[in-house]
């Protein structure tokens, strides 16, 4: 899944591990979510949305752009 | 400020090559002291050249092993600046758990020291194996039992549950695989032990390469 999460972090000026350590996970746990290798769980993703001030949308991008469920 | 070096793929390498390093030195470790035995065994003298040249090889793999390690380590540490509270604790675990590893090798050893080494099933002392016994059903359970409370985030339990995954298949396709093989005659009867540490290796392997990869 595709993120903006390094990007947002750059504007910060803030490392992966003190991201990390707001987030309560590793710098690994960082890269990984960033090189889009992990995706975070839904309890991850509020509290990266509610650390930037943006919903989980802004931020992640699984690539659906349609409305529908299906 | 940006530190996308830990987590990349270098960092997978670096796992494999301490992982790598530490058993290739309690391996040549245990020869050492098998061959050691053995001479004794053979009522002791002068050494054989061939002998020495052996054992001098083995012990300078063993120094080139430590010093991977090393690198492998320093580079570890220094990528990504400082480690959070969480890493610091993982590490301090991590440390721990391998020293009491090797410390439970080195007395296998210690009792077996031939080329079997740690997977021999020579008998031992009771009180040895009482002990060595309850180093593993104490204090480990404790431990993992922290280490999965307060060390782990959700990236390194998913990459832990996809090792176990890894692991537990592994053990279920070798154990009736060698075992069918062992009622066929085509091979010696399944040990318990390698089993265990296929197991072990295979569950490792995938736990790394998910948090590291």
């Amino acid at each position: 899944m595709n993120n903006r999460l390094r990007v947002l972090r750059a504007e910060r000026g803030w490392s992966q591990a003190e991201l990390g350590a707001q987030l309560s996970v590793s710098r690994q746990a960082v890269n990984a979510i960033e090189t889009g290798k992990y995706d975070p769980s839904l309890p991850l993703a509020f509290r990266i949305g509610r650390l930037f001030g943006l919903a989980i949308e802004d931020i992640f991008d699984d690539g659906h752009t349609g409305t529908d469920n299906g | 400020m940006d530190e996308s070096a830990p987590g990349a793929g270098g960092m997978f390498g670096r796992v494999a090559i301490l992982a790598v390093s530490s058993i290739a030195i309690v391996f040549g470790a245990g020869v050492i002291a098998g061959i050691l035995a053995a001479h004794a065994d053979d009522g002791g003298g002068p050494f054989d050249p061939r002998l020495i040249a052996i054992v001098a090889g083995i012990a300078l793999a063993m120094t080139g092993a430590g010093w991977a390690a090393l690198r492998a380590f320093r580079a570890m540490a220094r990528a990504g600046g400082r480690p959070t509270a969480r890493e610091r604790r993982g590490r301090l675990t991590i440390i721990a758990a391998a020293l009491t590893g090797m410390l439970i090798a080195a007395v296998l050893i210690f009792f077996d020291p031939t080329a079997e080494g740690i997977f021999s099933n020579a008998p031992l002392p009771a009180g040895v194996a009482l002990a060595l016994a309850l180093i593993i059903a104490v204090p480990v359970p404790i431990a993992s039992y922290y280490w999965h409370r307060r060390i782990v985030d959700e990236q390194e339990s998913n990459a832990f549950r996809t090792g176990a995954m890894l692991g537990l298949y592994a053990f279920w396709l070798a154990a009736p695989a060698w075992w069918l093989l062992w009622r066929g005659g085509l091979a010696p009867a399944p040990d318990g032990f390698i089993l265990y540490f296929l197991t072990h290796l295979v569950a490792g392997i995938g736990w790394m390469w998910g948090k590291y990869r």
